[in-house]
């Protein structure tokens, strides 16, 4: 856990000085960039397949950000806590206190079970609130069980799910630039690569889960209403329809009206690739639901014009 | 010349504010106790052994009201802190309030530890920062401001409370001289935010865990 007294650590001469803070808030809130959700801090859980990387993520919450991992044997914990600069520092500090606290691991020492450390998902917001109400130090668990608030399959299962991105698409449309009324607009995805990703969270000779996600279909949002756009999907499949010279016309839109009211005079066409997921092998009886992922396209909507002369 | 006990300090708030009354560090803790804010659902200590340190004694002797609006606290002669409370304040917030003037009149009064109400951890953080001053012969003088206290995340029992601390009406100064240092550090420059993470005691008492890195801005 990073407990920095960030605000107000600094050196005996005053030197050091709070970190600055970041430039945007929001960019700690869920995805940033191009990497994934999930940054484990204390945790031996491993995170990898292709869905793991390059790709984006849709912002997906882990219902409990923190959890407990079997971790350290008895002997290991006070060896960790009783030994080092960390034990010095605490000593130094409230050695009354210091000797209370090294008595709960001295007291395990012979006892059938393990340590179970706290373990978080620092990417998320809610992950200072999650650890607050964690022991920070741990519980000592018998063999066989978990703890409340233990690592489970299921919690594993979400923390990949966390982790899981897919494939940053772009929009083609045809024509490109600007459409007219009544003419069809064509809509495929470019980028998408294989629409198969997976990824693997792991706790080493523990427990394992595999999400895989396939992507299925996409959805057409014209940006209208009925009234003023057509969506024809029934051919679009999982990645819509490239254009051909003088093939018929089975995903994209059909603008009935001009665009010049709108705001910007345009439409904005919004694409949404939708990747269900499956947990291999059945190991958590868990749906989860799709990711979901949205790219939007300003289109601008004129009318042809026609002169016709007597 | 120091005065340990929060004096009334009556100073009007700019415009047309409430009056500032003192704080107590410590007070309103019945009030958290007995609303318990937060859901209740319990902490993961079962099976085994909880391996919390020591908990802080929580004082029995405590007022019943949680303060509200801005309030001044007279640290010493030349130090003052003013403790921007919100509305209605969550109990939760407390534990944030309590550290800030805490570690503060520690230096004050020339202390070389603060432990109060801080679990283990907490309590070496703090302590580490208050010997910062002490070890080395030094206080502050002037003006402090904690504001826009607010949680922002509950979780069980445990919450995230942020607040901004604008340190920079202030001064680093010589304890026996009251000259200031030479290098002032950086946080009397611009305020800064602060976060840690509370939890709810079995008690209905909030207190402060740890230090979180803190995130964001603090407009002034």
């Amino acid at each position: 856990m990073k407990v920095l007294m960030a605000a107000l650590l600094m050196a005996p001469l005053l030197l050091n000085a709070p970190a600055d803070p970041p430039s945007d808030v929001e960019a700690e809130v869920g995805q940033r960039g191009n990497t994934a959700f999930t940054v484990l801090k204390g945790s031996g859980i491993r995170i990898s397949g292709d869905g793991a990387r390059r790709g984006r993520g849709d912002g997906y919450r882990i219902p409990r950000p923190c959890w407990y991992e079997p971790g350290p044997s008895p002997q290991e914990m006070l060896d960790r806590f009783s030994k080092g600069r960390d034990a010095a520092n605490f000593g130094r500090i409230a050695l009354d206190r210091f000797e209370a606290f090294i008595k709960q691991f001295q007291d395990k020492i012979g006892k059938p079970g393990r340590w179970w450390t706290p373990a978080y998902n620092e990417a998320d917001p809610h992950h200072v609130a999650c650890m607050a109400d964690l022991d920070l130090f741990g519980v000592f668990v018998p063999p066989g069980q978990t703890p409340q608030n233990g690592l489970t399959i299921e919690q594993l299962a979400q923390i990949a799910r966390a982790a899981l991105t897919v494939p940053e698409h772009t929009v083609q449309l045809n024509p490109d630039a600007k459409s007219y009324v009544n003419l069809p607009t064509w809509v495929w995805l470019e980028g998408v690569g294989q629409p198969r990703r997976t990824v693997t969270a792991e706790l080493p000779g523990v427990m394992s889960v595999t999400l895989v996600a396939n992507l299925q279909d996409i959805q057409i949002d014209p940006g209208t209403t009925p009234e003023r756009a057509e969506v024809e999907e029934s051919g679009c499949g999982a990645a819509g329809k490239p254009y051909t010279e003088g093939g018929t016309f089975s995903c994209g839109v059909r603008y009935l009206r001009s665009s010049i009211d709108q705001p910007r005079e345009r439409y904005t066409l919004t694409i949404t690739t939708v990747w269900p997921i499956e947990v291999q092998d059945d190991v958590v009886p868990f749906q989860f639901d799709p990711v979901q992922l949205d790219v939007t396209r300003d289109v601008p909507v004129g009318e042809i014009q026609s002169n016709v002369r007597p | 010349m120091r005065r340990t006990a929060m004096t009334l300090a009556l100073l009007a708030v700019a415009g047309c504010g409430p009056a500032e009354r003192p704080y107590t560090p410590g007070e309103a803790a019945a009030t958290a106790a007995s609303t318990g804010a937060g859901p209740g659902t319990s902490p993961g200590t079962s099976p085994g052994a909880t391996a919390t340190a020591s908990p802080p004694v929580a004082s029995a002797t405590r007022a019943t009201a949680m303060p509200s609006g801005a309030q001044t606290v007279e640290v010493s002669d030349d130090w003052r802190l003013r403790v921007e409370w919100p509305a209605d304040p969550d109990p939760a917030l407390k534990p944030m309030v309590d550290q800030w003037v805490g570690t503060r009149e520690a230096i004050a009064a020339g202390k070389r530890t603060y432990q109060a109400e801080l679990e283990l951890d907490a309590a070496v953080k703090a302590t580490e920062w208050v010997r910062g001053f002490t070890d080395e012969g030094l206080t502050m003088r002037g003006v402090a401001r904690l504001y826009n206290l607010r949680v922002v995340a509950r979780m069980g029992r445990g919450a995230q409370v942020d607040a901004c601390v604008d340190e920079t009406g202030a001064r680093v100064v010589s304890a026996r001289t009251g000259k200031a240092a030479d290098r002032q550090p950086d946080w009397v420059r611009a305020p800064y935010p602060q976060s840690v993470g509370v939890r709810r005691g079995d008690d209905g008492v909030w207190r402060l865990r740890f230090y979180a890195t803190a995130r964001g801005r603090c407009p002034r």
